[in-house]
């Protein structure tokens, strides 16, 4: 068997059905696993929870399953991004506010990523 | 039709942005008076700074001349205020000119790039450039007064623009010109901006190569716009290029200090950097009741301005949501993501992605105050975006109602203007309203009579002013009204003035002067070694060429941190010395003069040698303390080979060894990704232990890394231990605690291999000081386990396994309180030092401090210990007093014949007694509760609630003011928030609640209160909170609930009648429970550290055999020295600080020195020349004649050049900074270079744009 061919018999393996229930039930099972250490982590209590790992979680689910729209995405983010100002003037924990900001940023990165990668494709297929 | 009306639409807008770019800074001038102070230069007196800025070395400098390549950089800004000057206008008109320039380079560049990138597109050029004009960055940038940076860094988008049509079009070499001749407008003023500004040029480039088809022609371009840019900019690229690694040597330790880079990174954090707040300068602080920035405190506090901040980032990133988006939208936002990402430093998330950037990648700790550098990315980017956005929502309304979309457009572009307002008022630069005084210009009268006077004056000399601020970089503050960094004395009063205390490599001999005097504010490089005050001052004075010395009562001298002494008191102490008497006063300047002898700029030293010093630098003030001490001598501290050694004189100056302790770590606290805090009982704590493996693995080959490393694994591996021995679970503590040995164990082995090799600094063996804390606590645990729980067998294993491996350090280096006698905490002390070859030495001490000394009956004390090599062989040193023996006094030791080597003397501490003694009490202030135990009252506990502040004191009983102190005492956290330390001093006779309030309650005041005081505008107060604070930093004890010990020393200075010990918590909301610490065993003493010192005095020759030497300046960079009747060899010394590339040159048969002599120098036989100011002659570009050898350059008097000069005869010397000769070629080059582009540019037309 040449490379090309196990190359392909890779491929196949990866787009089967099967296998991309498999990879949801694996995403599912990995965030669940990691709320752990996150849960655990000391700022918890202070902070929401782990933000950021969420938002991937967020974009990768719907990345690979009901496709958003980057323009849908960075709504989400410029509707939290309204959430800080009154967190700012209530004085609230700092902590919130940043992981708040974090998540905002991780959402706004990741709809740059879906968008220059969206556009690598279609300048490939050109 | 279409074209007209877009050309009125570029006119209307155009003409808006010149209307706001003039009306903007006009309003910072409402008493038409210049603006002057925090960060920006004006030029005062334009003549003199001629004669001083075209140049390399800065003979005006606080420093006693410096290197100063970088200012090269301001010679277009100056020579546009010369051009002013010369055309009549007034200093103020002239000002007001820079700054429109500022103002509308901001606005038509921003324009110009945003109708580079989307043609036919006005409206977003239109917004992008207000936008780019009027932000929350460049208002932080003008609350600095950072005018001269802005001056530069605005034209970066023209630069681009520039850039982006040169790719665009077909033509390459006259767009390269174009932009070549741009990059002149943008400059360096700030390095890494300037790196910042380029990469962001570059990344542009890349971009572009997608796009286009004929890559070659852009590859083309670029090279020849980067080889024309190279030409044209040679002036200043080649001299900033050969000051970097001087510079770099000299402060790079201290910028590349980590801890600098969480520091200025605090503010930076992403709820601030998103809407462009992140930037330190927009940052405030409380003095006393009055913010430092008016504005800063108002965004933080209005809630209107907190909405209002956010529209940045929303519009900015609004941009991706719209279907018209293009590539650039995309690639724009893309590059504010990441510079955001930059700009926020080591704030969340993944800051340790900047971290490694800053320790691994060469040259990034440039970047050490990233939300500083990285704004002009993130503006760049928001600038364009805003514009982008608000012309989509404009051309989507406008195709429902044209009227709709019109009146978007006003309203966007008067919110954005609106909520910059202080542009527009004024208020954007300091005018009075907060903290800081305003700036305008006002100096009184007496400065112009005391710079009259002193042009009277002949021949050359320096001022020394007092008080002098600690840094080169502190700000100085001016009761009728200045603050700022700025050489302001010397630009007044046209001579060198030295003003601030030392940081430059060479100044320990300003440092000692200081000290002298009662000024020294930088305890930390004093802390290390007890100078004796001498009345000699003026003999460390004259060897700097100072003839004057300035008391300033001008200066707000409780601004200067750390301690200076009022200008009464340093009156005071001038008045005290020998040789310095007063000459007049100017208003509120009084001028004292030296009477000894003042050494000239350039004079011969004696030829019999002079005095070799070794050892310390910092025991200058020893060294000169000797009566038979002569200044005209000249002293080494890097002595050459080949001297006549029969005729000198050998002083060795030993060197206390202190172990400091260092500041709690903070940066190697931070957590590492990803940010979770596993704790020891976590299933997933292996993983932690699994990334310390390996970073231990990496950093094998770095002891200080490795030790470090290993620290933290003792540390976890003590928390273990502490776990089990609480839940009583002692299943596992054999193995823990066999792990936790094998750590230590490791770790003294890097250790002891360091110290061996002669890398280990004093911060590594502080460290292991700290943890060898543990091994006390363990112990006292140990204990109690056996007491509770009747577990002897547990114990007795603990104790068997457990060695006494600490006994295997060298008896010298070992930790003093580590000692035999620990129960007192006695232990030895010890001198190190070095002798430079074999002979019989004098052991003197200096008897200054002998008041925590025990004497005996008779008043006598003994000194035992010995001299110790570094093989472990050890002379004995067994010595009593006399009898009573009076202070500072030099006394001897004995004489011992040393071999050449390094030695360390170790003698055992005197035995001191507890100051405190038992009955001290805490005074509180703020929210906490204090108490002794009930079970243990020698152990208090301070308990703050969650979210309060609140600090505990207790003064030192009779505080000597020159004494070391040692203070000590063990503490624990229970929960919450650790205790921070500090030591504080005043100068009243009480220091009452009030004062302490006063002093303290700027940071200890919860933020409820701070925003009560809002209103109370109007009171100008100048006190920092470091007021009366000594300490340089505060220090965060350990977050543990183990006992540690912690030790350090303090010296309270001159003048300080109260002196004490704080510990406070101040308002954190990141702590969850209440704040409950424990304090015991509280101890203060005096420290036996008094000068030691080796000499070795040989049979001198009265010889007086000097040349005559006349010496002129022709500038700066460049003296003649005449040489008549040189009989032998001898020593020239020039009084600028060294610096390898100064050369001298002999000149045999060369023009004479012609011009009236201004001044007589009898001691030294020097005469001086009425100096000149010729910038350029064509002889200056060639060598003048034969090199003095460089191996004859050698650092004299501590801080000037010295030339071992052996032609004998008459002839002359040219002394020369090499580096002007180099910048003379490069400034021919560049400006031939422009000379040509420019006429070939204008003789041929500009093409038109090919598209």
């Amino acid at each position: 068997m040449n490379l090309l061919e196990r190359l392909r018999q890779t491929r196949r393996l990866f787009t089967n059905e099967i296998t991309i229930k498999l990879f949801r039930y694996l995403a599912i099972a990995t965030f669940v696993v990691l709320s752990f250490p996150i849960l655990s982590r000391s700022s918890f209590v202070r902070g929401l929870f782990n933000l950021y790992l969420a938002a991937f979680f967020l974009w990768l689910g719907t990345y690979i399953y009901c496709r958003l729209e980057t323009k849908t995405l960075v709504l989400v983010a410029l509707l939290l991004l309204l959430f800080l100002p009154p967190l700012l003037i209530l004085d609230k924990d700092i902590l919130i506010i940043e992981d708040l900001s974090i998540y905002i940023y991780e959402i706004l990165s990741l709809a740059i990523i879906q968008e220059v990668v969206s556009r690598y494709k279609r300048y490939k297929k050109r | 039709m279409a074209k007209t009306r877009e050309q009125n639409h570029h006119f209307i807008f155009l003409a808006i942005i010149a209307l706001l770019g003039i009306i903007a800074p006009m309003s910072f001038f409402k008493n038409n008076l210049p603006l002057a102070g925090l960060d920006t230069m004006l030029p005062i007196d334009i003549h003199l700074r001629m004669k001083e800025w075209p140049y390399l070395w800065g003979y005006f400098s606080s420093m006693l001349g410096a290197d100063f390549s970088g200012r090269i950089i301001y010679l277009p800004q100056l020579l546009s205020y010369v051009v002013m000057n010369w055309l009549g206008l007034s200093l103020v008109a002239s000002q007001k000119i820079i700054f429109i320039q500022i103002f509308l380079t901001a606005g038509f560049s921003m324009y110009f790039l945003s109708s580079t990138i989307w043609k036919k597109r006005p409206l977003i050029a239109f917004i992008a450039a207000l936008i780019f004009m009027f932000n929350p960055v460049m208002a932080g940038f003008w609350q600095q007064f950072l005018s001269d940076s802005l001056y530069s860094f605005v034209a970066l988008p023209l630069v681009l623009g520039l850039f982006l049509r040169g790719l665009e079009t077909s033509r390459i070499l006259k767009p390269a010109i174009l932009f070549s001749f741009s990059t002149l407008l943008f400059l360096p003023y700030n390095p890494a901006i300037y790196a910042i500004g380029m990469g962001v040029i570059g990344i542009f480039f890349v971009f572009n190569l997608f796009g286009t088809k004929d890559k070659i022609k852009s590859f083309k371009f670029a090279f020849l716009a980067l080889v024309l840019t190279l030409l044209l900019n040679l002036w200043w690229i080649i001299p900033q290029a050969i000051s970097l690694p001087k510079f770099i040597s000299h402060y790079g330790a201290e910028i590349k200090e980590p801890s600098r880079l969480v520091s200025q990174s605090t503010r930076a954090y992403l709820p601030n950097t998103i809407r462009l707040l992140g930037n330190s300068y927009w940052g405030y602080s409380l003095w006393n009741d009055e913010v430092s920035n008016y504005i800063g405190f108002l965004y933080e506090t209005e809630p209107i301005l907190i909405w209002l901040s956010f529209i940045y980032p929303f519009f900015a990133f609004l941009a991706l949501s719209f279907r018209r988006r293009d590539k650039t939208v995309v690639f724009l936002t893309s590059l504010g993501i990441v510079s955001l990402f930059l700009a926020k430093g080591v704030s969340r998330p993944f800051g340790s992605v900047y971290d490694w950037l800053f320790q691994k990648v060469p040259g990034f700790f440039l970047f050490r105050t990233p939300s500083d550098k990285f704004w002009i990315m993130t503006l760049l980017t928001y600038s364009l975006l805003i514009g982008f956005s608000i012309t989509e929502i404009f051309n989507w309304l406008a195709k429902k109602s044209k009227a709709l979309s019109g009146i978007l457009v006003l309203v966007t572009t008067v919110i954005f203007l609106a909520v910059q307002w202080p542009f527009f008022t004024g208020d954007v630069i300091p005018n009075g309203k907060s903290a800081i005084p305003s700036l305008e210009f006002k100096p009184p009268s007496y400065y112009q009579e005391l710079s009259n006077w002193l042009k009277e004056q002949k021949g050359s000399f320096r001022i020394l002013n007092l008080p002098g601020a600690n840094r080169f970089t502190r700000w100085l503050v001016y009761k009728w009204g200045f603050l700022g960094a700025y050489p302001l004395l010397a630009e007044f009063l046209g001579r060198p003035v030295v003003d601030k205390q030392p940081q430059a490599p060479s100044d320990f001999l300003r440092l000692a002067a200081y000290y002298q005097l009662g000024n020294f504010s930088d305890i930390s490089t004093i802390i290390d070694q007890q100078l004796p005050m001498s009345k000699s001052v003026s003999r460390i004075l004259g060897l700097m060429n100072i003839r004057y010395v300035l008391v300033n009562h001008d200066v707000e001298w409780q601004h200067l941190h750390y301690g200076s002494e009022s200008p009464e008191e340093l009156e005071r102490n001038l008045s005290s010395q020998e040789m310095i008497e007063k000459e007049r006063d100017f208003g509120n300047l009084h001028l004292y003069r030296l009477k000894g002898t003042v050494l000239p700029e350039i004079y011969s030293a004696s030829a019999d040698g002079g005095i070799e010093f070794f050892g310390n630098k910092k025991q200058l003030g020893a060294f000169s303390s000797f009566d038979d001490y002569l200044p005209e001598n000249g002293f080494y501290l890097n002595p050459l080979g080949g001297e006549t050694a029969e005729k000198r004189e050998i002083f060795i100056g030993t060197d206390y060894r202190y172990y400091r302790e260092t500041f709690s770590r903070n940066y190697t606290n931070f957590p590492p990704f990803p940010f979770i805090r596993l704790l020891p009982d976590n299933p997933l704590y292996s993983m932690v232990e699994l990334r310390d493996f390996y970073r231990e693995k990496k950093f094998r080959e770095d002891p200080p890394a490795l030790i470090l490393t290993k620290l933290d694994l003792a540390d976890k591996r003590m928390a273990e231990i502490d776990k089990m021995i609480k839940t009583g679970n002692f299943s596992g503590l054999a193995k823990a605690q066999q792990k936790y040995e094998e750590t230590i164990r490791e770790m003294v082995e890097v250790f002891e291999k360091g110290w061996r090799s002669g890398e280990t600094v004093d911060t590594l063996a502080l460290d292991v000081r700290k943890r060898l804390n543990y091994q006390e606590n363990f112990l006292v645990w140990a204990g109690k386990v056996l007491e509770n729980k009747d577990e002897e067998n547990v114990i007795k294993k603990i104790l068997v396994n457990f060695p006494n491996w600490y006994s295997g350090l060298g008896e010298f280096i070992r930790p003093w309180w580590f000692d035999d006698d620990l129960a007192n905490e006695r232990g030895l002390a010890g001198y190190e030092f070095r002798v430079p070859e074999e002979g019989e030495y004098n052991l003197l001490l200096n008897t200054h401090d002998l008041e925590s000394v025990d004497l005996d009956q008779q008043g006598r004390f003994k000194i035992e210990g010995g001299i110790v090599d570094r093989s472990g062989t050890k002379i004995p040193l067994n010595w009593v007093s006399p009898g009573f023996i009076g202070a500072n006094k030099w006394i001897s030791l004995g004489k011992f014949f040393l071999k050449s080597g390094d030695y360390t003397l170790v003698i055992a501490n005197q035995r001191t007694r507890n100051l405190l003694g038992a009955n001290y009490y805490w005074r509180i202030f703020g929210d906490g509760k204090n108490w002794p135990l009930s079970d243990d009252p020698s152990t208090y506990q301070m308990e703050v609630e969650r979210r309060k502040a609140a600090a505990f004191y207790t003064t030192f009983p009779n505080p000597d003011s020159s004494a070391t102190y040692r203070v000590s005492f063990s503490y624990r956290n229970i929960s919450g928030k650790p205790l921070r330390v500090l030591i504080f001093k005043t100068r009243e006779n009480e220091f009452s609640e009030k004062d302490f309030e006063e002093a303290f309650s700027s940071f200890l005041i919860p933020s409820e209160i701070k925003r009560a005081r809002r209103e109370r505008t109007g009171v100008k107060v100048y006190k920092s909170y470091t007021i009366n604070v000594l300490a340089n930093e505060e220090e965060e004890l350990i977050k543990e609930s183990i006992w540690q010990r912690s030790i350090f020393d303090c010296h309270p200075g001159e003048g300080a009648n109260v002196v004490g010990l704080v510990f406070f918590i101040d308002e954190d909301k990141s702590y969850l429970n209440d704040s409950i610490n424990q304090i015991n065993d509280l101890r203060v003493e005096r420290v036996f550290d008094n000068p030691i010192v080796f000499r070795q005095t040989k049979e001198r020759e009265i010889l007086d055999e000097r040349p005559e030497i006349f010496f002129k300046r022709i500038n700066p960079t460049r003296y003649e020295v005449g040489v008549k009747g040189a009989v032998m060899p001898f020593k020239l010394v020039f009084n600028e600080s060294f610096d390898p590339d100064w050369r001298a040159y002999i000149v045999r048969d060369g023009e004479k020195i012609e011009g009236e002599t201004v001044a007589e120098y009898v001691s030294v036989n020097a005469f001086e020349i009425a100096p000149e100011s010729i910038f350029f002659r064509f002889s200056f570009l060639k060598k003048p004649g034969k090199e003095i050898s460089r191996g004859n350059h050698f650092l004299i008097n501590g801080y000037a050049n010295g030339w071992s000069v052996d032609e004998l005869g008459d002839y002359k010397i040219i002394l020369l900074y090499q580096p002007q000769r180099y910048f003379y070629y490069c400034l021919i080059i560049s400006i031939s270079i422009m000379i040509i582009l420019s006429s070939y540019f204008f003789l041929s037309g500009y093409p038109k744009n090919s598209r």
